[in-house]
């Protein structure tokens, strides 16, 4: 995943989530606590528009183990660096494992 | 297997455990990517107790399910996912901006459990769909207050949720009120969760339907609408929703929005069931526990749906209880006995074998089966339509003498035990062979008979056809997948066709293998990155269900409970169809009867039309003495084109070295040229020792008996049956049993160990065991049935009869129904061959049908319409209903046939007799000028242009245009030719090479007729029409392709290794007129083919003979570009058999009219 396409989707974080579910996360700079997940949902699919437009091999919609679905999982959580609870929005892009915020308030 | 447990236990494992309700496979056509064995493994291994199949509008899948389950030990729960219409059924509307097809209905859909009655859902879905013209069948509320045995899921696609997803509570709570009163307390609200963002297959959403539930006191369960194995199936699963709306891929046609209806563990399941519970404000043990609760009230007791036998009641044959039956059995076999014998002797012997046939079908309870299987060859029999049995049905005498069979048995040393024995469980299988021109008329009486009209679908009725499932394979995958992805239809064509007929999830094999694929053509024109997602996509979607079709011959026949154990639909064709195929419903115990079209039947039966029309004599084929020798030294001739089953290029070959004197060598012939014996090389021994070469190796004293007949090779399942049955001392029947082992990998060593064993107790020396050891595996599965090698030996051998005695009848035979492997236009090259007059198409004349015609003292064959390219049998039929015509205006005007069809027979000379026209008009005769068809070409155009074909309606002020002398020199000779092949697909005036006869004879081209003069081991080249490509199955597992081409001379066989392969297979699949250099091999004394070496294009060349003239010819062709062979893999059976994964495939390529054959496959 480059990073202009980090950049395009929310910023790239690092993330605490043992059993998939976030407990840390690290924010330009700051650490955040989840208090409480309000919700979670997973998205996918567009890989055939991805598939027509794509010229590089980097994100390439097929592999060898086949097509890559573009699966994410979002959880938007309550959480605080210290003080006052916001919401925010968490994505994982389900093939790199990597995390961004898509969301904050 | 895992027992379930029971008692205290039982809660723990319920905590544990989750069982889906909601599961739909890939008989849910074009929606499920799943199969259902595969969804049922994967239960297994999450240790579920139960499982649910519940395809939506069917219930194809079900046997399979059933099978599966009881494999895995888990406990089958059925139902249906359906569409749902409160009122009638509304007249379902065909857009034509769909195409008119399976327009995807907006109508609600719910799911259906039975509980315990497998009876009641088949009789539901029978019930639906005849409501429905062969369109997605709807539920209605009639149809469900009827029957009662069934549970409603209210998911997330029911009227129910669609109301609180657009915050209608109100409206919800109206339909569920009509849910109560349809189905009181066996309705559940459905709660499922895909983790969507929002809506009603969100967390928040399912906790509304769960709150909703709660509300209004019903229970709740939790599904997963289960479409796909795995997460990774998604891909797949939008294809399929493309294809099925015939829409490209766009998230407004796709279903999903993620990956998440796969089939999910009991974790996964649990924290759902527990996130959904949070949000509605409970726990989630209810929920999880209603699910499991009501999973396990569902089960299926599946003991009484699989095996048992049901055949037709005793009244419906003619006897009135069981008992009764092998009386009147007994009394039509032996009213069947003076039929067939006419001395005491034979029917002496007869009574023998009756005897013991007859206590094993009363021991089996067969005796209706028989007695069925009779009637329906009296049926056929009785309305005149020629039928023969075909299997090994012919090794039984009682078939014999029921009529059911042709063959004598007895005479022809053919077992009954290879047919039916005691120790066998399946039915015995009969297939009978029937007139393919009148196939349907014999079911018309089958359903008459057997299921009545109005016993569909709601009464007793006891016969259906049976259904075939469309999979994905090749080309299909890969146009629905180029379809999808919006790929022109152009490109999609192109790639599709340059496969040949494999299956899907061969496609990236083929490119990396096939020479004609792997010069990267396609990836140029396509894209590499997008044509290898495609072709990879394609992949996946191998073997998937398509949809649901009429099987070519099989019917399945059975008691009057026939409807409570399968559910039917009506086949396009209009018979009631069961939604299970042919393994299906042998699985379930019912009877499946083949009643296969055979076209060389109708052309056969045609001929003998023709005798007593034309000739005044009677012919009757199934009394024919089978010792005519004039009809085998045409066989051994090898001039056997249009035989039935002798006419390959591979039989002429075999026929030229064995010469075939009696029908027993018939059996042999037929049966030597199949994969087995060509594997185990049975031919050349057998030949060797034929001919005297060698002597034939009888193995040991005590089968000489048994091998005598085919010079000590075993070339028949009955000869292997009774050697095991001598050697090891063991009765018919059991041998029978261990000779079916000898096909499988593990039965093979059970029985070798124990053969081995028993053989040397009873004496046998080591060498001879051996020796018969070897023998008996090498034999494998593929030996051939004897007796069905007497039905079809008897077929060859009535059709050499015709072709040998009746010459113009049989072609005018062949031509009508069009039986064999070859082009027409090679069937009429055969008949000048064999002396019999060509004529022309003439309106006056010719017939819907080839007919003989008495000219000039000899019997001719006249053209038919009905091969005129375009014509419709209802302008044929008017042709010939308003004959004879004055001239065209008359025919136009009487006719109203269209312009197009006109023009051509004016083209193909079919008025030229009307005119006086004849092949000499186009020259000059003296100074005066004739009429030609360019003039009558030109008048049928002014009077198109003067008001169409309408020529009385016209005003009168314009005088009528005239057939009038041009003085324009007619058409040539060359564009004769190609307009006939053009119009009609053969080539009437003369041979087509003839126009290259100039060139072909500087470049030293050998005539076919003239082969046989060369000597072994010269090159040469051979010239003509390619009539057969052909890829079978052969020793080295290598694909090897068969060429045959014609000449007018005659056909020429050539063999293409795959060195040759590499450079040459695109001009041999895709040309039509080849020129073939190769090495000439002697096979035999009138066998010949050559080796290979290279194949052109005949146009191509001409070409530069004209330009260049024939040194450029020599030095282009005698340029051999070296390719190395890609590697290609080789498939070996259990048997240790090699086979190319492309032998028997059909190749690449497409003939517009079927001018060449291309092969279909085998050898046979």
């Amino acid at each position: 995943m480059s990073a202009e396409r980090g950049a395009e989707r929310g910023f790239l974080l690092d993330v605490v989530a043992p059993a998939g579910e976030p407990l840390f996360f690290t924010w330009r700079g700051r650490s955040y606590r989840v208090y409480s997940v309000l919700s979670r949902w997973c998205e996918s699919g567009g890989w055939w528009q991805r598939a027509s437009t794509e010229n590089s091999p980097e994100n390439s919609t097929t592999s060898e183990s086949g097509i890559n679905d573009g699966a994410r999982t979002s959880w938007r959580v309550e959480a605080a660096p210290e003080g006052a609870l916001a919401v925010y929005d968490l994505e994982r892009d389900e093939s790199s494992g990597l995390w961004r915020i898509t969301h904050h308030g | 297997m895992r027992v379930r447990v029971s008692g205290g236990l039982l809660i723990m494992v319920k905590e544990e455990s989750f069982i889906h309700l909601n599961v739909v496979s890939g008989y849910s056509f074009q929606y499920g990517t799943a199969m259902p064995h595969q969804l049922v493994e994967r239960a297994g291994e999450f240790r579920m107790s139960a499982l649910a199949l519940t395809d939506r509008d069917g219930f194809a899948g079900g046997v399979r399910f059933l099978q599966a389950c009881a494999r895995e030990g888990i406990s089958p729960i059925v139902g249906s996912n359906l569409a749902y219409s409160a009122g009638g059924v509304r007249e379902r509307r065909k857009s034509p901006a769909h195409g008119g097809v399976r327009v995807e209905s907006a109508l609600p859909r719910v799911t259906l459990l039975a509980r315990d009655s497998w009876k009641g859902l088949a009789r539901l879905i029978s019930t639906i769909h005849s409501q429905q013209d062969r369109g997605v069948p709807i539920l209605t509320r009639n149809i469900l207050q009827e029957g009662s045995n069934f549970s409603i899921l209210l998911g997330a696609d029911s009227n129910v949720a669609h109301a609180l997803s657009r915050r209608r509570p109100d409206l919800a709570v109206e339909y569920l009120r009509e849910w109560r009163e349809i189905a009181g307390e066996r309705i559940f609200i459905e709660c499922v969760s895909h983790f969507h963002r929002e809506g009603i297959r969100s967390v928040e959403g399912a906790a509304r339907l769960l709150k909703f539930a709660r509300e209004h006191q019903i229970k709740a369960v939790l599904t997963n609408q289960v479409r796909m194995l795995n997460k990774e199936d998604a891909p797949v699963a939008d294809v399929l929703d493309a294809a099925r709306k015939l829409v490209p891929l766009h998230y407004r046609h796709v279903e999903r929005s993620n990956g998440e209806a796969y089939l999910k563990s009991p974790a996964e399941m649990r924290r759902i069931a527990h996130e959904i519970a949070r949000a509605a404000g409970e726990s989630g043990r209810d929920l999880l526990h209603d699910t499991i609760a009501c999973g396990e009230t569902h089960i299926l007791n599946p003991g009484s749906y699989l095996g048992g036998i049901y055949l037709p009641e005793p009244e419906v044959v003619g006897g009135f209880s069981h008992g009764e039956l092998i009386e009147i059995l007994t009394q039509r076999c032996e009213a069947g006995l003076s039929w067939r014998y006419q001395s005491e002797a034979l029917r002496i012997r007869g009574s023998y074998r009756l005897q013991e046939e007859l206590s094993v079908i009363k021991s089996l309870g067969y005796e209706s089966y028989f007695l069925t299987v009779a009637d329906i060859a009296t049926m056929a029999r009785e309305r005149g339509i020629r039928v023969a049995a075909r299997g090994s049905g012919a090794g039984s005498l009682v078939c014999y003498l029921l009529g059911i069979s042709g063959v004598d048995p007895i005479d022809h040393g053919l077992l009954m035990e290879r047919f039916c024995s005691p120790l066998r469980r399946d039915l015995p299988d009969i297939d009978i062979d029937v007139e393919s021109a009148r196939r349907l008329e014999i079911y018309d009486a089958v359903f008459a008979r057997y299921a009545p009209t109005g016993s569909w679908p709601a009464g007793p009725a006891r016969t259906a056809a049976v259904s075939m499932v469309e999979t994905y394979r090749a080309r299909h995958a890969i146009r629905d997948v180029g379809a999808a992805l919006g790929v022109p239809p152009a490109d999609i064509g192109m790639v599709a066709k340059s496969f040949p007929h494999i299956r899907a999830k061969s496609i990236k094999n083929a490119l990396a293998e096939l020479p004609e694929l792997r010069d990267g053509s396609l990836q140029n024109s396509i894209g590499e990155k997008k044509l290898g997602m495609w072709l990879s996509l394609a992949e996946k979607l191998d073997g998937l269900p398509r949809h649901l079709a009429l099987h070519p011959c099989a019917v399945v026949l059975s008691d009057a409970s026939l409807l409570d154990r399968a559910p039917t639909e009506l086949s396009a064709q209009g018979y009631p169809m069961v939604a299970f195929d042919k393994d299906d419903v042998e699985a379930m115990g019912l009877l499946k009867l083949d009643i296969l079209g055979v076209r060389m039947q109708s052309a056969m039966a045609y001929a003998i039309e023709e005798i007593k029309r034309e000739q005044k004599e009677e012919v009757d084929l199934d009394s024919l003495a089978l010792d005519d020798k004039e009809t085998f030294d045409l066989i051994k001739s090898t001039k056997t084109l249009g035989i039935f089953q002798v006419e390959s290029p591979g039989q002429r070959e075999l026929v030229g070295k064995f010469g075939p004197s009696s029908f027993n060598d018939l059996m042999i012939d037929i049966s030597l040229f199949r994969p087995g014996p060509v594997k185990s090389d049975m031919i050349t021994p057998f030949l060797k020792a034929r001919h005297g070469w060698s002597e034939a190796k009888m193995i040991h004293p005590d089968l000489t008996e048994v091998l005598y007949e085919t010079e000590g090779v075993v070339v028949f399942h009955e000869q292997v049956i009774r050697i095991i049955s001598i050697i090891a001392g063991v009765s018919l029947a059991q041998a029978d049993e261990y000779r079916r082992a000898l096909g499988r990998r593990d039965g093979l060593i059970e029985f070798g160990e124990w053969f081995i064993a028993r053989a040397h107790e009873r004496g046998y020396s080591p060498e001879v065991v051996n020796e018969l050891w070897e023998v008996l595996c090498a034999f494998g599965s593929f030996g051939f049935c004897k007796a069905h090698a007497a039905a079809f030996a008897l077929t060859t051998y009535q059709s050499a009869w015709l072709k040998q005695h009746y010459p113009a009848p049989f072609i005018a035979g062949l031509l009508t129904h069009d039986p064999g492997m070859y082009p027409k236009r090679l069937i009429l090259d055969e008949a000048r061959q064999l002396g019999v007059a060509l004529l022309p198409v003439e309106v006056n004349h010719s017939d819907i049908t080839y007919r003989v015609e008495e000219s000039d003292g000899r019997l001719a064959l006249r053209m038919s319409l009905s091969d005129i390219h375009g014509i419709s049998e209802h302008e044929a039929a008017t042709i010939v209903a308003s004959r004879p015509f004055l001239d065209i205006g008359d025919f136009m005007k009487r006719t109203r046939v269209s312009q197009p069809t006109v023009e051509k027979l004016v083209t193909i000379g079919a008025f030229d007799s009307l005119y006086g026209i004849t092949s000499q008009s186009s020259q000059v005769i003296g100074r005066k000028r004739t009429l030609t068809r360019r003039d009558l070409f030109l008048y049928v155009s002014d009077v198109s242009k003067w008001g169409g074909s309408h020529v009385d309606q016209m005003a009168l002020d314009l005088p009528a245009p005239q057939v009038v002398m041009s003085g324009l020199p007619d058409i040539t000779l060359a564009e004769r030719v190609r307009d006939e092949l053009e119009i009609l697909g053969m080539d009437l005036s003369c041979h087509v090479l003839d126009f290259y006869q100039s060139f072909l004879s500087e470049l030293g081209v050998v005539p076919s007729g003239d082969l046989v003069k060369q000597r072994s081991g010269a090159l040469v080249f051979v010239a003509g029409v390619k009539v057969a490509s052909q890829t079978p199955p052969i020793r080295s597992g290598k694909r090897v392709v068969f060429l045959t081409l014609d000449d007018g001379t005659g056909c020429s066989d050539s063999t293409f290794f795959d060195d040759v392969q590499e450079n040459y297979s695109y001009t041999l699949f895709h040309s039509w007129l080849l020129l073939t250099q190769g090495v000439v091999r002697r096979t035999g004394e009138r066998g010949i083919s050559l080796r290979a070496t290279g194949c052109w294009e005949i146009t191509a060349l001409y070409q530069l003979w004209l330009a260049e003239g024939i040194d450029a010819v020599r030095e282009y062709v005698s340029d051999r570009p070296s390719a190395k062979p890609a590697a290609q893999r080789t498939l070996i059976h259990p048997t240790g058999y090699r086979q190319s994964p492309y032998a028997d495939i059909k190749p690449a390529g497409e003939g517009v009219r079927k001018l060449w054959h291309t092969s279909p496959g085998s050898v046979g």
